[in-house]
């Protein structure tokens, strides 16, 4: 409640502040100007001037003294006249241009020393265009000049002078030499680099000053990949954020990783979207973007404390511009094919292999014409050869499409931009009822100055919203390896058919009519997938956005008040009917079920920002406090059986099944778990003369996830920076170094992301712990139990990173290069590490581990263009080495969880003190015993009990003559030791042409595409064909046995495989008509040819080596049991700008 | 103006920086033990937890008390096929995976954790609205965490003690530590659990009579294993043979409970659902006595929403036992084939040895065939087990637990007689709602005989059973007598352990049986009796918990990383 009133109070403030400045009256403006002045600063006059007439004035206050009083009167002159008088009496000389008049110093012609030079010249851009009204000023005075209609300017100063050319606000530098009194300056494009800015974080930076380790990715060139979600698009652009699909199923997400994992719990970094935390970057058209920022050092970072442990996202929605309307189109078309198949075994391999080993394993061989006699005799003559599964599954050349319409419009005072956007695509498994995903987004985005003087807009309000509403049908489950519906086609037996006669898919009533017994549980996918996973539609509704509002009280002060909200509905409707699609594959009563789910959180920022310059010293402090809350919402979900319309998905709602029973109905409703952060931040950025740079940044968060005494949280960081180009030692280089930048910094972030309450020894209810008394089987009564251990000293998990960096742009501007090293030691881990069991309840969440990611990142960005031929290559590389440095419990592990692989396997991963996290454990193997003397030499140190030839050596690592579990050790790591992105643009006279890849190096992937350990009847890959047979045949596989032979039941490395690949992510064509048909009503219209992930470089053997799959723990990755791989597209696709 | 408006802007902050209200959050799904537990309701819910653990034992079932001792003895054979590898490891005395003793031992130290927790705070409920249902609810925690501790101790012999719900890394306690604060545990309940007829307490809740009985199962096994006089208690005290006897003959006469009077009646497959297509029920005219018949002094009940899910204590809240004793048979094959058993995981086959020495002993048992369904008399004769599968298949299958199917009058057959009969969800997994029975009164006779060495209790119960009474008290008598009545009943593992007769009955009794495994004629054999010597009948603790401990904890012998003998690799055959 108190809350609600401090909001209510602020409003009421921002609305005094209104009142307080309307009086200030808006002069019309005339073509003439009076002035009666007394005792007025210049300053002054000229708003009054400007407030008169349609002239702004641009200077340089350093350079152009405006703060003398002098007392003018004149009523009714012309500009001319004006300025003329205005100037009489002091040093300041003008030039008007347009509507614009530039003020610089008089130059000292009079009395020129005998060193001194008038040299002239001309300032153009890149692309040759003149550069009108760039200052020209000798460093440190204030002699200057400013460049005419043509570019040109002339000027007089000593020889030996620094010069300084600013435009906007970027100087280049040259200097004055004896030789040459001609300077022909270039600028870079459209000012495009230099003046770069940057989002840091509640405000903006410009990227020459920036000290930390940030990365920023315009929207055009997310727009050009083409791609349906953001993140794939920025998979080959972001040096040292490791991107990976969940999997590649239609409307999957991703796994982001910054810098190395640095958390047992949720590593992902922070996504903030318009100013609005813990938004969502995956429900955005990649149409809608901007700019996407990405802070990864802790210096940067810092500004978000508590939440910024593992990086930030800062993701701005695209702004209208001022000007005449514009509208753009852009869509393609396309579709998507599989594009590296499993091998799976034919029906004869499958006989052949499974008689094979039911021979090794002394098992009678099957009798697969009593098995399934007709299909046999299909087979006996060549009719039919089993089920290509895979095959059956595939949809050929799923559609995909994507439409977005973007306009922009507005003023010097209104601004708008509103987006609409489309997208459409199929699964490319899933047959015969493929994944179905839409997504409809609009935005908006507005901006309105409500109140200005002069040049400057002293109140500003505006608004960004995004809306997306979304729905996938026919989810398959990507899961573990029993629910998957990718691994069930894989494992699935040839010898099955998919169908019968009549077309109809096959399931156990068609097994007893051919008297198909070859296993009667072996469910078929196909079924699994029409009856169960067709039925289903799942829908999202998201709201995102903020309302803002700017006062610019002063030249240099802007306070700003943010409010952000957020809001999201999911509801999801199933149907499974009643079937029996195998033995044990059965469902008696058909059910229904509805979910639903409404919340919403909302964020409240007010900050204050100060921008002053005193001689060489420059200022820009933040101060700032923000507010959140979340959790607000609720979720209702209800199943029931017996629809009164049995076998139909459109008629499966609650309602229309037939009544309640207890043992059929379940309902379940419960609030969001809520939460609140309370912050208060401060930063410095300071420069000297643009040579020295520093940035100082405090934030204090307060999180509702800890106990009273150990909420509030501080996160200091502190960077600098030195441009040494800009230092008068490094004049001899300046033709070929436009600038050397060495930056470092420090900060400590952090991370309370954990679920609320844990520092509470609470009390859980749930149907779970119950129990029946008396015989009424359906009244279970509600039993009460601590469901944790408490941990009141709970608090932050912190995470500390130095980053040292360097910036280079060499050969005017064509080249520049960045260089960062870091380590990031994150401490205090939160996480429930194993206790013993016998306290009788669930471990308590602990500060309980540390870990170090170490690396480094280089981005290499060449742009130039020869005459019409425009090109630019980008290279990226980054490193990154983890190590797990403590965790608190005696033994120093956190297991991983047993049976991933296939059930009775032991632990594949874990995280232990000295390793990296989630690395694969198992055993060591050196080859294949060849022969008895083999097996022999080891003299006991085997791991199966009767050791053949044929089997495993696996390695004695401790080497104690025996082998047992203290043998298991690392056996592989999930996580890339280097990542790679690259991308070549070109463009000459309409045509375009773009290649973008990225590639991940050294780790490694635990693959099974079977339960091998228990499920004897699943298929092979045909690899399985390698096995040892004899004395030399090979070193590498064993003989054949089945999956419970010791040789392949213990985790070892016989199940991992080098996971190093290089994708070609997309390949571009496109030609822009307007160069051909000049005569046509567009600025642009181009068409375009796309082929997305062209190209997999992997000697990896399954269907896609970027593995999204990790078992459910945010630490684990890199394990293969089959899952959905990304498809390859081709798209035809057109841009319109009109 | 500026000054003005920064002023405000502080006043602002300051009073968010204050307000630390702003930051705490409520809790509206769970209490805290802050303000928990402070009504009757609450004591209600705080007690049902601490009998929870009961029936999360059975949704991990596989290594829990009941099923191991079933697997261990000489009753049953490891049986399923070769994926369940669990029990054909524990009838091995092996292990089959480092955690597979992981789930009981967790699942049963949070049923003593809750206890002890109940035990601290029922002080602070304040309002009772039911006279003594604090002292009924304080003995009823009392006979769990005894219960809870003495299958800790009879299964892994010596564990650590912890009494109060503050976490702490005890070393194991001495075996007659654990049992004397069992025993005093016991003498709590006796002394506040009310002397009410059974009918008047809800059935399922443990009673003066329970725990009386279980007293002197206790006394028996610590006397019988130890090699003891007496069962001191925990201040001092000594439990006599005498007092045990004084104790079980309070039980027979004031608890109201009877024998049901036909055996079979005991057990779900008499029940009239199934009755009328049922000849063998039906000939023999059986009349289930239900779910808390008045044999029944303390069972783990079931209900109708068991859930099958990756998290097994709701699986707990159906009798797991019967689903994995269940018949597996082909997938050609359905429930109309083997009416009235249903399918299951086979596990648990009967040793045949148990059939044949029964017909030597006692041929005319009606007993035998109502405890044992064997396969050539009550299945048609094309009927088999899933040959492709089984494992240490023998034609017999154990009748007291196994899932029993039911036909309504439209034809259909039920997985469960539990769905027409109770309206339970039909699934073969959880459908199965038949008490597990931990004592019934038959065995309280025979323990009442045991100790007194007296031929009455034997008699009772053989009369009950139709047989001739003994003419004398003779161990022998009294050993056969519960073989046969108590089978199958997770029982017979423990009297061999205390008469010291496991390491030479087990391997006489099982070794060198025909068996058949995937079809193919076999004879079963194990290391039973070298493995029984090195562990002395006791599984090994949890490694994970043992590495945990830092030392603390000491593996049991038998079990140690170099006992290469400890694990079980693969099927012999």
């Amino acid at each position: 409640m108190k809350t609600q009133i401090a909001l209510k109070v602020r409003i009421l403030f921002l609305t005094v502040c209104l009142v307080c400045t309307m009086h200030d009256p808006l002069c019309a403006q005339t073509n003439t100007i009076t002035l009666n002045c007394t005792n007025t600063t210049i300053e002054d006059i000229l708003n009054q001037i400007e407030n008169q007439s349609e002239y702004n004035f641009l200077y340089n206050k350093a350079i152009v003294d405006v703060s003398t009083r002098i007392s003018i009167s004149l009523s009714n002159k012309n500009i001319t006249q004006t300025l003329d008088q205005l100037f009489r009496d002091t040093d300041i000389s003008y030039v008007i241009l347009h509507k614009q008049i530039v003020l610089s110093k008089k130059s000292e012609r009079q009395s020129q020393p005998q060193n001194m030079v008038t040299i002239s010249g001309k300032v153009v851009y890149q692309n040759g265009e003149e550069v009108i009204g760039a200052n020209v000023v000798q460093r440190g005075t204030g002699n200057g000049t400013v460049t005419d209609l043509n570019g040109s300017f002339t000027i007089t100063v000593p020889l030996h002078a620094e010069m300084e050319v600013t435009f906007l606000s970027d100087p280049l530098r040259f200097k004055v030499i004896p030789e040459k009194r001609v300077y022909h300056i270039v600028m870079g494009e459209g000012t495009h680099f230099l003046d770069e800015v940057l989002i840091v974080g509640y405000g903006v930076q410009q990227k020459k000053l920036i000290t930390g380790s940030t990365v920023q990715i315009s929207g055009e060139n997310i727009r050009k990949m083409n791609t349906t979600n953001v993140y794939n698009a920025l998979q080959s652009q972001t040096p040292g954020v490791n991107i990976t699909q969940q999997s590649g199923m239609p409307g999957d997400g991703f796994h982001v990783i910054i810098r190395g994992i640095g958390t047992n719990g949720n590593s992902s970094p922070l996504v903030v979207v318009d100013g609005v935390a813990g938004a969502s970057l995956g429900m955005l058209n990649p149409s809608d973007i901007e700019s996407i920022d990405i802070l990864k050092d802790a210096a940067s970072a810092a500004i978000y404390g508590s939440r910024a442990a593992n990086g930030v996202i800062l993701v701005t929605t695209r702004q209208a511009g001022s000007g005449k309307p514009g509208f753009t189109y852009d869509g393609f078309y396309g579709v998507q094919t599989l594009a590296r198949k499993a091998n799976l075994l034919n029906a004869t391999q499958y006989m052949e292999i499974m008689n094979m080993i039911a021979v090794a394993d002394g098992i009678t061989p099957y009798d697969y014409s009593s098995l399934m006699p007709r299909q046999f005799a299909m087979i006996e003559q060549g009719e039919w050869n089993g089920t290509d599964w895979l095959e059956e599954a595939t949809r050929k050349n799923a559609p995909i499409q994507s439409h977005a319409f973007n306009m922009t419009t507005g003023n010097e005072t209104n601004r708008l931009a509103i987006g609409l956007s489309m997208l459409s695509m199929e699964g490319i498994l899933g047959n015969p009822s493929p994944p179905k995903y839409d997504r409809y987004n609009f935005r908006i985005n507005s901006e309105m100055v409500l109140l200005q003087k002069g040049e400057r807009k002293i109140w500003k309000v505006g608004e960004n919203f995004t809306y997306s509403h979304h729905r996938r049908n026919s989810n398959l489950n990507i899961g573990n390896q029993w629910s998957s519906d990718i691994r069930n086609i894989l494992v699935a037996s040839p010898l099955l058919p998919a169908y019968n006669d009549k077309g109809d898919l096959y399931i156990y009533k068609d097994m007893i009519a051919d008297n198909w017994q070859v296993d009667m549980a072996m469910a078929n996918p196909l079924a699994w997938i029409e009856l169960v996973r067709r039925n289903n539609t799942n829908k999202g509704f998201d709201l995102q956005g903020n309302i803002y509002t700017d006062l610019n009280l002063s030249r240099g002060l802007t306070l700003r008040s943010s409010f952000g909200y957020k809001s999201s509905a999911r509801s999801v409707r199933s149907y499974s009917p009643a079937y029996k699609i195998a033995d044990k594959a059965e469902n008696i009563s058909d059910d229904v079920s509805q979910q639903m789910e409404s919340g919403w959180s909302w964020t409240l920022d007010n900050t204050a920002n100060y921008q002053i310059t005193a001689g060489y010293h420059h200022f820009d402090l933040l101060a700032g406090q923000s507010l959140e809350k979340w959790g607000y919402g609720e979720t209702l979900d209800g199943k029931n059986s017996y629809s009164i319309f049995p076998g139909s998905f459109e008629h499966a709602w609650l309602s229309n099944t037939q009544g309640i029973s207890p043992e059929e109905t379940s309902l379940n409703g419960q609030p969001f778990a809520n939460g609140a952060l309370s912050s208060f931040f401060g930063r410095i950025n300071y420069d000297y003369d643009r040579k020295y740079l520093l940035t100082a940044v405090l934030r204090i968060d307060g999180s509702s996830n800890f106990a009273r005494g150990h909420r509030w949280g501080k996160f200091p960081a502190l960077s600098a920076g030195w441009i040494m180009s800009n230092e008068p030692f490094m004049e001899s280089s300046q033709y070929w170094l436009d600038m050397f930048k060495l930056r470092a910094g420090w900060g400590e972030n952090g991370n309370s992301a954990i679920d609320n309450f844990q520092y509470l020894a609470t009390i859980a209810f749930d149907n779970d712990h119950g129990y029946y008394f008396n015989d009424d089987k359906r009244n279970l009564v509600t039993g009460a139990y601590p469901d944790i251990i408490a941990n009141p000293n709970l608090t932050w998990e912190t995470s500390e990173q130095i980053n040292i960096g360097i910036d280079v742009v060499v050969a005017r501007n064509r080249l520049r290069m960045s260089m960062d090293y870091y380590r990031k030691i994150t401490k205090d881990w939160l996480v429930r590490a194993p206790t013993l069991t016998s306290f009788g309840t669930n471990a308590p969440m602990i500060n309980g581990g540390d870990i170090r990611n170490t690396g480094f990142e280089m981005i290499a960005n060449w742009n130039d263009r020869i005459r019409y031929f425009r090109y630019s290559a980008l290279l990226n590389i980054s490193g990154n080495r983890n190590k797990v440095t403590r965790i608190a419990n005696s033994e120093g592990v956190l297991y991983g969880p047993e049976n991933i692989l296939s059930q009775n396997t032991g632990r594949l991963y874990q995280a232990k003190v000295g390793y990296p996290i989630g690395y694969f454990y198992g055993y060591k193997t050196n080859g294949i015993f060849q022969n008895q003397a083999d097996i022999e030499a080891m003299q006991g140190a085997v791991l199966q009990a009767e050791p053949q030839p044929g089997d495993v050596r696996f390695v004695d690592r401790n080497g104690d003559g025996k082998i047992d579990p203290e043998d298991k050790d690392m056996i592989g790591d999930p996580h890339p030791d280097l990542l790679v992105g690259f991308g070549l643009d070109m463009e000459y006279r309409g045509f375009d042409f773009n290649i973008t890849g990225s590639g991940a190096f050294g780790q490694q992937i635990a693959k099974s595409y079977r339960a091998y350990a228990n499920m004897t009847q699943e298929n092979y890959t045909i690899d399985v064909y390698d096995y040892w047979r004899g004395e030399g045949s090979t070193n590498s596989r064993p003989r054949l046995t089945s999956g419970r032979h010791t040789n392949w039941k213990e985790i070892s490395d016989l199940l991992l495989e080098d996971g190093d690949y290089m994708k070609i992510r997309s390949i571009t064509l496109g030609y822009d008509f307007t160069q051909l048909f000049r005569e046509i009503p567009f600025e642009r219209a181009r068409i375009y040819f796309t082929v997305q992930n062209a190209f997999t470089f992997t000697g990896y053997s399954g269907m896609d080596p970027e593995v999204g799959y990790n078992a459910g723990d945010s630490w684990a990755s890199g394990i293969d049991l089959g899952f959905y791989p990304s498809p390859r597209t081709f798209l035809i696709g057109c841009s319109l700008n009109f | 103006m500026i000054r003005k408006r920064t002023f405000l802007i502080i006043i602002i902050i300051c009073f968010y920086a204050g307000c630390d209200d702003f930051l705490d959050t409520q809790n509206y799904m769970k209490k805290d033990t802050a303000n928990f537990p402070s009504t009757q309701e609450d004591a209600t819910q705080m007690t049902t937890g601490v009998y929870s653990a009961l029936k999360s034992q059975i949704g991990y079932l596989r290594s829990s008390h009941f099923f191991v001792a079933e697997m261990a003895g000489d009753d049953r054979l490891g049986g399923g096929s070769r994926s369940n590898r669990e029990s054909q490891a524990i009838d091995r005395m092996q292990y089959s995976e480092e955690s597979q003793f992981r789930d009981f031992w967790r699942v049963t130290y949070s049923g003593i954790f809750r206890a002890n927790s109940a035990i601290a705070t029922i002080n602070n409920v304040s309002t009772w609205n039911v006279e003594g249902l604090k002292e009924q609810y304080l003995g009823e925690i009392h006979f769990l965490r005894a219960l809870y501790y003495f299958q800790l101790v009879q299964l892994f012999g010596e564990v650590p003690l912890l009494l109060n719900p503050e976490p702490e890394n005890k070393p194991k306690a001495t075996a007659h530590e654990i049992y004397f604060r069992i025993a005093s545990d016991l003498l709590t309940a006796i002394d506040l659990l009310p002397a009410k007829h059974y009918t008047q307490i809800e059935s399922g809740r443990a009673t003066r009579w329970a725990s009386e009985a279980l007293l002197a199962r206790i006394f028996l096994f610590y006397t019988g294993y130890y090699k003891q006089k007496t069962l001191p208690t925990a201040d001092g005290t000594e439990i006599t043979s005498h007092d045990v006897i004084t104790y079980l003959e309070d039980c027979i006469h004031h608890s109201g409970h009877e024998l049901v009077s036909d055996f079979r009646n005991i057990w779900a497959y008499s029940n009239q659902w199934t009755k009328p297509d049922y000849p063998y029920s039906s000939a023999n005219d059986l009349e289930w006595a239900g779910d808390g018949c008045r044999e029944t002094i303390f069972a783990i009940k079931f209900g109708n929403h068991a859930r099958n899910e990756e998290g097994k204590d709701a699986l707990g809240y159906s009798n797991q036992l019967c689903l994995n004793f269940g018949l597996r048979y082909p997938g050609s094959y359905n429930d109309e084939k083997c009416f009235p058993f249903g399918q299951g995981w086979a596990i648990g086959t009967i040793n045949p040895t148990l059939w044949k020495e029964w017909l030597r002993d006692e041929p005319d048992d009606i007993r035998r065939e109502g405890t044992i369904m064997s396969q050539q008399i009550e299945m048609p004769p094309d009927w088999s087990t899933d040959r492709t599968k089984q494992v240490e298949e023998t034609g017999y299958w154990g009748k007291k637990y196994i899932p029993v199917l039911a036909r309504d009058e439209t034809g259909k057959i039920w997985k469960s007689y539990s769905c027409p009969a109770f309206g339970t969800a039909e699934d073969y997994q959880t459908s199965h709602t038949n008490d597990l029975i931990l004592i019934r009164l038959a065995d309280v006779y025979l323990m009442h005989s045991e100790l007194s060495a007296t031929a009455q209790g034997i008699n009772i119960v053989r009369e009950r059973a139709g047989l001739d009474p003994v003419t004398a008290y003779s161990s022998d008598a009294l050993k056969r007598e519960r073989r046969y009545e108590l089978a199958t009943e997770g029982l017979r593992w423990w009297d061999l352990l205390r008469w010291h007769e496991a390491s030479a009955v087990i391997p006489e009794n099982q070794e060198g049986v025909i068996i058949k495994v995937i079809g193919t004629d076999n004879v079963y054999t194990s290391s039973f009796a070298s493995r029984f010597v090195k562990t002395g009948g006791f599984f090994p603790i949890p490694e994970s918990q043992v590495i945990l401990s830092n030392g603390v904890l000491k593996q049991n012998p038998g079990w140690l990383p170099e006992d290469k003998d400890a694990y079980f690799e693969n099927l012999p055959y």
